[in-house]
């Protein structure tokens, strides 16, 4: 038998034909059926479970979104009719905004309307041409849509639509509270009411942990096993550099960790209203609207209090009388798994709500920070010269502020602005952070972005045509995008860390929104007492939360570096053949 | 005949990862005269810059050079200075070449008196000697000059620094007697006003001066043996015109051997007085220069020298040979070039070739017994050779014979010669 | 063979112009490529083509002169060879003529079209008829999309038939390459050196083009893959009618393959002809070095060669004059030293050589002062260069004065002066003016001043080397092999 060996020049790693990559997924899926129909069957279960949350946070949105659109119209249509300069300029507005949708549209749909007609122009003065004839056009149809009444006919449309939706929120759902209540009273013979089959709270709750982190914990896995079975089994390419990704998180142990610390958070956050005790309209923000009922031993009967009043008396202060810390009942019969605040309110319905308010400030400061670094990083190496010294200009002069007298000092100004009242500053704390900390980043990526501009297949990508926002997009971006995730995540935890330190300074997040760094502050003064739980457990959770999503960012890291594997064949080889030529 | 100064015998580098075996060097064996240049030729793949790092001594994890191979260095000053130091591990027969396996030096004419031992032949074996004997001999006995000069040398100190650096750790220099050492290396490898050049950065001087530099560099300490890995690869062509004919002028002054690795056969024909051929980890020919040109015998080497657009007949394609170098896996049971080679037969499928000395060299010697690889010879791994025996003969010549350490399955295994085991499947 | 007649059926029918044009191509070419020179409607022409990188110093600081006035044509069919060491701008020039590199003068026509006048849409549907391999194919080709989305690329940016038509195309086109139809969905890194640059011939091919630059195709791939894709390449040419620009530095492979050839140095062509004469019978002393320096793979020719001295000049401070004044064996000797021995001619070159080293390089203010004061500076002092490498020798007074000279000049520290006088006293022609190119029997023209009436031909000249010059100490000879 000849010795086994390879040859370099026609390797790959697959020898066989692959007769079947040229067909569409259809065909790949119809000649295997058996995977795709169990993975479909698995997860249209695991949907079904959920319908009804999901059927209602898609009217949610859809209702923000359509009122955004009715609001939009309306204004500018009174703004607009109502004369003098405002209107004016909002009729200008109008009718760049129709131009602008025309563009769009001749760009999209390749139309050459006016190529047929005459050959006289360049090209450009054409494409605006089309673009003058295209707005127009779709000027035109949106009137005689209006005048003919369109709008009533899409007014009632939605609304069928919406009672459909509405009627399927309505399904019981496997993850909501009211399947798996929590809150009851106890009676003097020891049975519970109104509990999950009668089981004490804490094991009621317990329960409906278990249930919702077992879900998402399903959900996921199923989406993985979708994913590995996609690939084994339908995938038109037989490996794609996201394997080697993959595979070297796989055995990346730290990164693992993070992953795990990472999943416990988003859920918690995503799941808020199950997984908390009880509802934040209830116990933070409305308690005098809402009442509790419980056993009063001191009457022997079961009475209804204001939730407000049981907080005051179920404040957590510092000392034995006063005190009520984790895992332990109120004189209401009412569990905390995390104890009471100084003020009486639960400390885990704090922190559950808190874990959403932090996601929602961090990924939209980091989303923002990220999108601004990444355009300008990939503008200022594409261009260089004058683009990238007025980028560093700018960018160095925000980076030299001292970031929290930034902060601060913003917060404080723009407190009165309308945007602070979205999410009750949550919204302005978050775009201020990513105003102040997309140098941060975009210095970071600035670096790479300039090595790729100088890759050989960027100049290539030049000689055959290829335009400035296509070689950004196909051909440094790919390369970015490593970067980006890394350095993301890392400062992922930053900003967690900054909005919780400004709550604690008392200029973050207003009461009575949730936010971890305001339940540190208010425990600040008991650390050392018998309430050392308002304090710590917050404080601890920041600490995970932050080290996760660091370790996250580090096994990202080596994940995307295909130098980091030890001992692969490629660079072994190298060094077999000496390195040289 | 004299002794070669340094001699090469079936050396095997293997690299072990975790996806596969690379067997880089799989049973070289050739020798260097005093004052002889070797030119080692073959293309990439063929594993002949691991044979420079194994020579010295510079290959590391997960390559490994297979304890069986034998590196022998043969002058005789050195080997009387280790024997000195290390008595015990000394053997001394004058017929024998294959020692015990603790002893690492070997001396066939000599006299045995412990700490005063006198050695005139005899030779020392880097393979199994240890570390200290092994950094004695790089860089003092034999030095090395590779490819990328900029990568030997480091750009944050002056290149002064380096060199007197280097003269400090084996020569015992310092202060102004390091600096006009390393002035009289620099001026002596052509370099103009060494006096200003000593104080600047590898990255201030040309290509070439680099690796004017690098040539300094490795003669500081006044080597026996010069190994060139590629060194005028990356150059152009005047300046690798202006640093071969530096090579020739130290050989010459210096008395050096030069071993010289390279891919460019035009660069060979100009350098070397024999030639390697190596190809997927073997030498496939060894011959004096001119016989290599004039008449060349593996079909390798022909393909070869016929793909070159230099030497091809005009017409409009070049001949190419199919296919590609492999990368051996696994110990070789067939001549690996068969796949490729247009005079391949049958038994070049399931017989691996030894080398043996193609006829018309000296007259015909049916049996080969000399070792492969003595200077002066013509020998070719081929089964169409000796060219003298019938084909039946000729396969079971290369078959038969287990001297190389591979035990062919299908034929017994003889008494003499045959020492090691093929043990490397189960690694 | 499907990929023939698929490749066939493409050229004859290119949509994009008259059908009749293909045929007519034919024709012109069959009849041009007997043209050895860039006659009747030559299809690239490159006319005074300067292009300099500015000094990236804000104030001052000299411009490199990649590419300092070059002229030639290249006829359809044709393909020409552009050769020189690193640094002498051959890459630039390919990439000039592409419009890769802002050209600061000069006019690239192709096909009629002024490319430098370009700009835009315009510049884009250029791009179309003439395109680029590029050298490293590893780096030239994105690795992180697919075989087919590389070469489909072109046609995509150029919005040429539908995706169907498309993905035909390239299916075409990997197979007239060599790769095989389910390489389309593999990644390129997947594939040997050899293979990526066949990935890398194909995305050029895409779009039709009809002149192609080739910047050095072979160099990074092995010697037997070099064939084979050089091979494809001559192929190719001859099936899709294409014209090429090589630029290498493998005189081997030039040889082999290009009609014509180029010879460049730090900017300037030196010697433009057809390839088998330039190679035979070299008429410019730059060729001739380039030539005798290549290593012949023939063990007897080793004797016979030029080794020139030093390194060349930087393009940022090109010498006054010819550009290869400084290192030129054949140099123009004033008249007083037309009879000088040859050795020490060489000699008197050196010591002029370190002076312009130390004139341009880093000695610092420090240093400088050190030497005035007659401390240890560092770096040798004139006059012990004197003495180094004229010590035993018998010098002419015409030679020793401004030798002596020079040694004053200094060591009062001014080394610009010393520098000055040597220039006046031994320098000729060939450093104060910049030859032209002089046409020189067929279709060939060379940059030197011998070919002027008053001096005599480089190929009478003997070069000044001192190879035949024996060390008076030793006896011994000496090589040509210092800086």
């Amino acid at each position: 038998m000849a010795g086994h060996t390879h040859s370099t020049d026609d390797r790959t790693r697959d020898e066989q034909p692959h007769a079947r990559d040229d067909r569409p997924l259809s065909a790949r899926v119809a000649e295997r059926p058996r995977p795709a129909a169990i993975w479909l069957l698995g997860a249209a279960a695991l949907l079904a479970v959920e319908l009804g949350d999901i059927a209602g946070a898609v009217l949610s949105l859809g209702g923000m979104a359509v009122g955004a659109v009715a609001f939009s119209y309306s204004g500018t249509l009174s703004v607009a009719t109502g004369g003098g300069t405002v209107g004016l300029v909002a009729l200008a507005g109008v009718v760049v905004g129709f131009f602008v949708v025309g563009l769009g549209v001749a760009t999209w749909t390749r139309v050459r309307a006016l190529d047929r007609v005459t050959d006289r122009f360049s090209f450009r003065t054409r494409q605006l041409l089309d673009g003058v004839v295209f707005g127009a056009a779709v000027a035109l149809a949106t009137w005689v849509g209006v005048t003919a009444g369109v709008v009533e006919v899409l007014a009632a449309v939605g609304g069928v639509v919406q009672g459909l939706f509405r009627a399927v929120a309505d399904l019981p759902t496997l993850t909501a509270r009211e399947t798996i209540p929590n809150r009851g009273y106890q009676t003097p013979d020891g049975t519970w009411h109104g509990t999950f089959l009668g089981l004490a709270p804490a094991y009621a709750w317990a329960v409906r942990v278990v249930v919702v982190y077992g879900y998402v914990a399903a959900a996921l896995v199923w989406t993985w096993m979708g994913y590995l079975w996609y690939r084994a089994h339908y995938r038109r390419v037989d490996w794609t550099p996201r394997d080697d990704v993959v595979r070297r998180l796989r055995s990346h142990r730290w990164g693992q960790f993070g992953m795990v610390v990472t999943f416990l958070f988003l859920t918690l956050a995503v799941f808020a209203p199950s997984l908390a005790t009880t509802t934040a309209q209830q116990n933070l923000y409305e308690p005098f609207s809402h009442s509790v009922t419980h056993y009063d031993a001191a009457t022997d009967s079961v009475r209804e209090t204001l939730v407000g009043t049981a907080n005051l008396q179920t404040q957590s202060e510092g000392y034995a009388g006063a005190n009520f810390g984790p895992m332990s009942y109120d004189q209401y019969d009412r569990f905390h798994p995390a104890g009471t605040l100084t003020n009486g309110k639960d400390l885990w319905t704090f922190l559950a709500y808190g874990a959403r308010v932090s996601l929602v400030i961090g990924l939209l400061s980091i989303g923002v920070s990220a999108v601004l670094a990444t355009v300008f990083s990939l503008f200022s190496a594409y261009y260089r010269g004058l683009v990238d010294l007025v980028l560093v200009v700018v960018g160095d002069t925000i980076m030299g502020v001292p970031r929290l007298l930034m902060l601060i000092l913003l917060t404080v100004i723009l407190s009165d602005t309308w945007i602070a009242g979205l999410y009750n500053g949550g919204i302005l704390l978050a775009l201020i952070l990513a105003g102040t900390g997309w140098p941060f980043l975009w210095r970071s990526f600035r670096g790479p972005t300039l090595q790729i501009a100088e890759e050989e297949w960027v100049d290539a990508a030049r000689s055959y045509g290829q335009s400035a926002t296509g070689i950004m997009r196909l051909h440094m971006l790919p390369y970015l995008v490593g970067y980006l995730l890394i350095y993301s995540s890392l400062i992922l935890g930053g900003v967690i860390l900054a909005v919780a330190g400004l709550s604690f300074l008392g200029f973050g997040i207003t009461a009575p929104t949730p936010e971890w760094g305001r339940a540190v502050n208010l425990g600040r003064e008991y650390v050392a007492s018998a309430s050392w739980h308002i304090s710590l457990i917050p404080g601890v959770m920041i600490t995970l939360v932050v080290m996760g999503f660091n370790a996250m960012g580090d096994a990202l890291r080596d994940a995307v570096d295909p130098k980091s594997d030890d001992g692969s064949a490629s660079s072994t080889e190298a060094d077999a053949r000496g390195g040289g030529a | 005949m004299s002794d070669p100064l340094l001699s090469v015998e079936n050396l095997r580098t293997t690299f072990h990862t975790d996806q596969e075996t690379i067997r880089a060097v799989d049973g070289a064996s050739f020798s260097v005269a005093p004052t002889e240049t070797l030119g080692i030729v073959g293309e990439s793949g063929s594993g002949k810059s691991v044979t420079a790092r194994s020579i010295l001594g510079l290959v590391e994890k997960p390559g490994r050079v297979h304890p069986d191979s034998a590196i022998r260095y043969h002058d005789p000053a050195f080997v009387q200075r280790i024997a000195r130091a290390h008595p015990d591990a000394t053997f001394w027969d004058d017929a024998v070449d294959d020692e015990p396996d603790e002893a690492f030096v070997t001396v066939h004419e000599g006299e045995q008196s412990g700490e005063k031992a006198v050695v005139e032949r005899g030779s020392v074996d880097l393979v199994s000697a240890p570390d200290s004997v092994a950094r004695q001999v790089r860089g003092s006995e034999i030095a090395m000059v590779s490819q990328d000069a900029l990568s030997s040398l480091n750009p944050v100190y002056t290149v002064g620094n380096q060199i007197e650096e280097l003269l400090g750790i084996h020569r015992g220099l310092s202060g102004r007697e390091a600096t006009e050492t390393a002035e009289e290396l620099l001026r002596n490898v052509g370099i103009p006003d060494p006096e200003r050049r000593l104080r600047e950065y590898p990255h201030q001087f040309s290509g070439g001066m680099q690796q004017r530099a690098v040539i300094a560099l490795a003669l500081a300490c006044d080597p026996s043996v010069l190994v060139c890995d590629e060194p005028t690869t990356a150059l152009d062509v005047t300046i690798q015109a202006q640093v071969l004919d530096l090579l020739a002028r130290l050989k010459r002054e210096q008395d050096l051997s030069v071993v010289f690795i390279t891919h460019d056969i035009g660069v060979i024909a100009q350098v070397a007085d024999s030639v390697a051929v190596m190809y997927a980890g073997e030498v496939v020919e060894r011959a004096p220069v001119d016989r290599l040109f004039d008449a060349p015998k593996h079909p390798y080497t022909r393909g070869l020298l016929r793909s070159i657009p230099g030497l091809a007949t005009t017409g409009d394609r070049l001949p190419t040979i199919e296919g590609s170098v492999p990368t051996p896996n696994e110990a070789a049971t067939s001549c690996r070039f068969a796949p490729r080679c247009p005079e391949a037969f049958d038994a070049c499928h399931e017989v691996h070739p030894d080398a043996v000395r193609v006829d018309g060299d000296r007259g015909s010697s049916a049996d080969g017994d000399e070792p492969a690889g003595a200077s002066g010879e013509h020998t070719a791994a081929c089964l169409l050779y000796p060219s003298s025996l019938s084909t039946g003969e000729r396969v079971e010549r290369h078959g038969g014979d287990g001297r190389s350490g591979r035990t062919d399955r299908s034929s017994s295994a003889r008494a003499d010669g045959g020492t090691a085991t093929d043990s490397e499947v189960s690694e | 063979m499907s990929g023939q007649d698929g490749a066939a059926a493409q050229s004859g029918g290119r949509g994009r112009e008259a059908d009749a044009k293909p045929a007519g191509d034919a024709v012109e070419a069959a009849a041009e490529s007997d043209a050895s020179d860039g006659e009747a409607d030559p299809l690239v022409v490159v006319d005074g083509v300067r292009t300099y990188y500015e000094s990236e110093r804000l104030i001052g600081g000299s411009p490199v002169k990649a590419v300092d006035g070059v002229s030639f044509e290249i006829s359809r069919g044709e393909t020409f060879g552009l050769v020189g060491e690193s640094g002498c701008g051959k890459t630039t020039l390919g990439r000039s003529i592409l419009q890769l590199e802002d050209v600061d003068e000069g006019e690239v026509r192709v096909a009629g079209t002024d490319a430098t006048t370009l700009s835009g849409y315009e510049l884009k549907q250029w791009r179309r008829d003439a395109q680029m391999v590029f050298q490293n194919p590893t780096s030239s080709i994105n690795e992180r999309m697919t075989v087919g989305e590389i070469v489909r690329e072109p046609l995509d940016i150029h919005d040429e038939g539908t995706k169907a038509e498309r993905r035909e195309r390239v299916s075409t086109l990997l197979d007239r390459v060599g790769l095989r139809p389910e390489h389309y969905y593999r990644y390129p890194h997947q594939f040997s050196g050899g293979q990526r640059q066949r990935i890398g011939i194909a995305r050029a091919l895409a779009l039709e083009p009809e002149f192609v630059v080739l910047d050095e195709p072979v160099s990074a791939l092995d010697v037997s893959v070099q064939a084979k894709v050089l091979n494809l390449l001559m192929d190719l040419q001859e099936e899709f009618d294409l014209t090429y620009l090589l630029i290498a530095h493998d005189l081997s492979v030039v040889r082999h393959v290009c009609d014509r050839v180029g010879v460049m140095y730090l900017g300037k062509l030196m010697e433009v002809g057809p390839t088998e004469q330039l190679f035979r019978s070299p008429e410019n002393p730059y060729t001739r070095s380039l030539l005798s320096a290549i290593p012949e793979p023939d063990p007897d020719t080793r004797t016979d060669r030029i080794t020139l001295r030093g390194t060349p000049p930087s393009p940022r401070d090109p010498p006054a004059g010819c550009a290869f004044s400084t290192r030129c064996p054949f140099k123009i000797r004033p008249e007083e030293f037309a009879d000088l021995d040859d050795t020490l001619f060489q000699r008197v070159e050196e010591f002029r050589t370190v002076v312009r080293q130390q004139d341009e390089g880093t000695v610092s203010v420090v240093e400088r002062l050190k030497a005035r004061l007659g401390l240890d500076a560092g770096y040798v002092s004139l006059a012990d260069l004197k003495a180094e490498l004229f010590e035993d020798s018998d010098l002419p007074a015409a030679v020793e004065d401004p030798l002596d000279r020079a040694v004053a000049r200094g060591s009062e520290g001014d080394v610009a002066a010393a520098r000055e006088v040597l220039d006046d006293a031994f320098g000729a022609v060939c450093e104060t003016e910049t030859p032209e190119q002089h046409p020189v029997d067929d279709g060939r023209t060379s940059r030197c001043h011998r070919h002027r009436e008053e001096y005599a031909d480089p190929a009478a000249v003997d070069p000044t080397t001192d190879l035949d010059a024996v060390d008076p100490n030793t006896g011994e000879q000496r090589d040509g092999d210092r800086l």
